[in-house]
């Protein structure tokens, strides 16, 4: 009898300890919509700087995706309803870890007037008219006041950042940098998806969509070959990465 | 036996009397109470210029600059009431001439015992919003304003002791009165010493570089050297000239970053992620792959803020180029490899200096001379 109730002890600590370690990441259900994108590698949750597989079977690690959106707009019978200017998707704190990579990067957007839409429609990259700005135009809190985010050689805002490390030759070490930088008007892009959507004041609406890093330097037939993209002129061979880049996000990002 | 015992005491008594060196003992401060409301409160706004280039400055809305604040501020700052043995305050790390910074690779506190770290150089420190310190541990200037005091590697006080100090002063209890609005001598608290403090250090804005003349006020022009480096610094020298990667953590106008801006720069190699000999910004987030990170600082006046880096391992900016230019280490263990963007850049000597001579252009000297910044105690 002792015995059985030493082991309903330990059975007991046991699942306590289990349902401490269960930790939760909920996105705040605020009033408006929340436009959620979470990060993903090759289907799987994007954690940055573990250990994920490329199209070429080398080793890679990614430290940072990031990107802008802009003009933002719900649409109802064709009819567009602006929703947001621009805003940041900076993954580099939500997707630092399992629990809040799953539940993703969020914007969140308040005051849209009641109705069901059938589309939103959204440029990646910062829009022509905000592109013309510069981050001393802003607060430094604002989006576009990042001083990070702008490159002068481009006069432009940087519109997407895949950085991280590979390793090319399969020794183990991650020597290789990985520094996609993309920006400069030519390569915004517009991107519209079909999907319902309600909004009813005080209430919640959550539109979660994914970004899967592989399909941005992989469209199936082509991947790109890892290295430094970044700085080069704009009208170097680079430009050819960055804009294969912008247009991959037609396929990477999407519903989830 | 006898001999044995005594020896003992004397020890015993010499190790009390060591440790008690590092506890400090303040003189005691009994506090006071004394009405203050017959001296008038009417704050005057301060004004802020927003010189050309730059970017407005984050205020925060419960602490707007006023000239009483930033008097009071100024005082504080360079006043050695905040330290336990009234011999050093900020300035004592933080020094005018030197660009508020330290020549010290490790800054001293009051009891002679060297800190981790290089004490950063506040400059447009009002325009970091990215957290205080080489680690972000502080989020704000006012948050950072209140860990020095109780440092034992710093000013080695204690709050309830400068506060009793303060409100017993011939001086503050009116000027906390005239800056914020205090009704009695007993109400002078940390938050508003933190609060004063802040208000200066946002005062402290640097912009009259031969930069600023050239590329903000159109007063001036790059020298051939200096054009160069500056072309190599933000890569806009297309075809002829190696990109210098600076700008990409050394941006325009304040020549830091406002996001992301704790990395790793390659300084270290240690065997493996956790075993840094400073964590830095790992250590405040718990995450491993922010281990041997540190915030980028300002290359405004850096020409005059040596010696450099987190813990001031280098004497002179050429040191700090070769560094840049080997890409860091070159090689290094698995997990520890610095930010992507550092890399090898393979700039000629010839190129290096010309990089030396673009840095040398953000140089302020009336930053360093404005009398408006400096020891209102001299």
């Amino acid at each position: 009898m002792k015995q059985w109730s030493l082991c309903l002890l330990i059975c007991c600590l046991f699942f306590a300890s289990c349902k401490k370690d269960k930790k939760e990441c909920p996105i705040p259900e605020t009033p408006g919509i929340t436009l959620i994108f979470k990060g993903l590698f090759n289907g799987e949750p994007l954690i940055l700087n573990n250990e994920y597989t490329y199209s070429n079977g080398n080793k890679l690690r990614i430290s940072q995706l990031e990107f802008y959106i802009s003009d933002v707009r719900l649409v109802k019978n064709g009819v567009e309803t602006p929703i947001l200017d621009v805003g940041l998707l900076d993954f580099s704190v939500s997707h630092n870890e399992e629990c809040s990579a799953k539940a993703g990067e969020y914007i969140e957007i308040a005051n849209i007037p009641d109705d069901t839409y059938d589309e939103i429609r959204f440029g990646i990259g910062v829009s022509p008219t905000l592109n013309a700005t510069v981050p001393e135009d802003y607060l430094a809190t604002h989006p576009l006041g990042r001083s990070v985010n702008h490159w002068s050689a481009w006069n432009s805002y940087i519109f997407a950042k895949v950085e991280g490390r590979s390793d090319e030759d399969g020794n183990g070490e991650f020597e290789n940098n990985i520094v996609y930088h993309t920006g400069n008007d030519i390569m915004y892009r517009e991107k519209s998806i079909s999907t319902t959507i309600t909004t009813k004041s005080g209430t919640h609406t959550p539109i979660s969509m994914v970004v899967d890093v592989l399909d941005l330097l992989s469209d199936g037939g082509n991947s790109i070959d890892l290295g430094i993209s970044h700085s080069s002129p704009l009208d170097s061979a680079a430009v050819e990465t960055a804009v294969f880049i912008m247009d991959n996000f037609d396929t990477a990002l999407r519903l989830e | 036996m006898k001999k044995l015992l005594i020896l003992c005491t004397l020890g015993l008594l010499m190790f009390v009397g060591s440790c008690k060196k590092n506890t400090p003992e303040p003189d005691l401060c009994l506090p006071v109470i004394g009405d203050l409301t017959d001296i008038e409160y009417n704050p005057t706004d301060y004004n802020l210029d927003i010189p050309p280039g730059f970017p407005m400055m984050p205020i925060p809305p419960d602490n707007p600059l006023t000239e009483e604040g930033i008097e009071l501020g100024r005082h504080l700052f360079y006043d050695p009431i905040l330290s336990a043995d009234s011999t050093m305050s900020c300035f004592s790390c933080h020094n005018q001439s030197d660009g508020f910074s330290d020549i010290n690779a490790l800054s001293v506190g009051i009891d002679g015992i060297e800190g981790k770290r290089h004490a950063m150089a506040l400059i447009n420190i009002g325009y970091n919003i990215g957290g205080m310190f080489w680690d972000g541990r502080s989020n704000t200037i006012e948050e950072q304003a209140l860990l020095p005091v109780e440092d034992p590697v710093e000013l080695h006080d204690t709050w309830e002791n400068v506060e009793c100090k303060l409100s017993r002063h011939a001086d503050y209890p009116a000027m906390f009165r005239a800056a914020f609005g205090i009704t009695d001598k007993s109400l002078i608290t940390r938050d508003l010493v933190a609060k004063a403090l802040s208000q200066f250090q946002r005062a402290l804005v640097s912009s009259n570089s031969r930069y600023d003349d050239i590329v903000y006020r159109n007063l001036d022009f790059f020298e051939d050297d200096e054009q160069n480096g500056h072309d190599m610094f933000f890569d806009l020298a297309t075809g002829f000239l190696p990109d210098a990667e600076c700008g990409h953590c050394h941006n325009k106008p304040m020549f830091t970053i406002n996001f992301q801006n704790y990395r790793n720069n390659g300084l270290d190699n240690p065997p493996n992620i956790n075993s840094f000999p400073d964590l830095g910004r790992g250590e405040v987030t718990g995450n491993q792959f922010d281990n041997g990170k540190f915030k980028i600082p300002t290359l405004r006046n850096i020409a005059l803020t040596a010696p450099y880096m987190h813990d001031g391992r280098f004497q002179t900016l050429e040191e700090v180029i070769d560094h840049y230019n080997a890409g860091g280490h070159g090689t290094y263990n698995p997990g520890v490899e610095p930010d992507p963007l550092i890399l090898p850049l393979g700039l000629t000597d010839i190129q290096k200096q010309e990089i030396l001579a673009f840095l040398h252009t953000l140089t302020d000297t009336t930053f360093l001379n404005n009398p408006a910044f400096s020891n209102p105690f001299e």
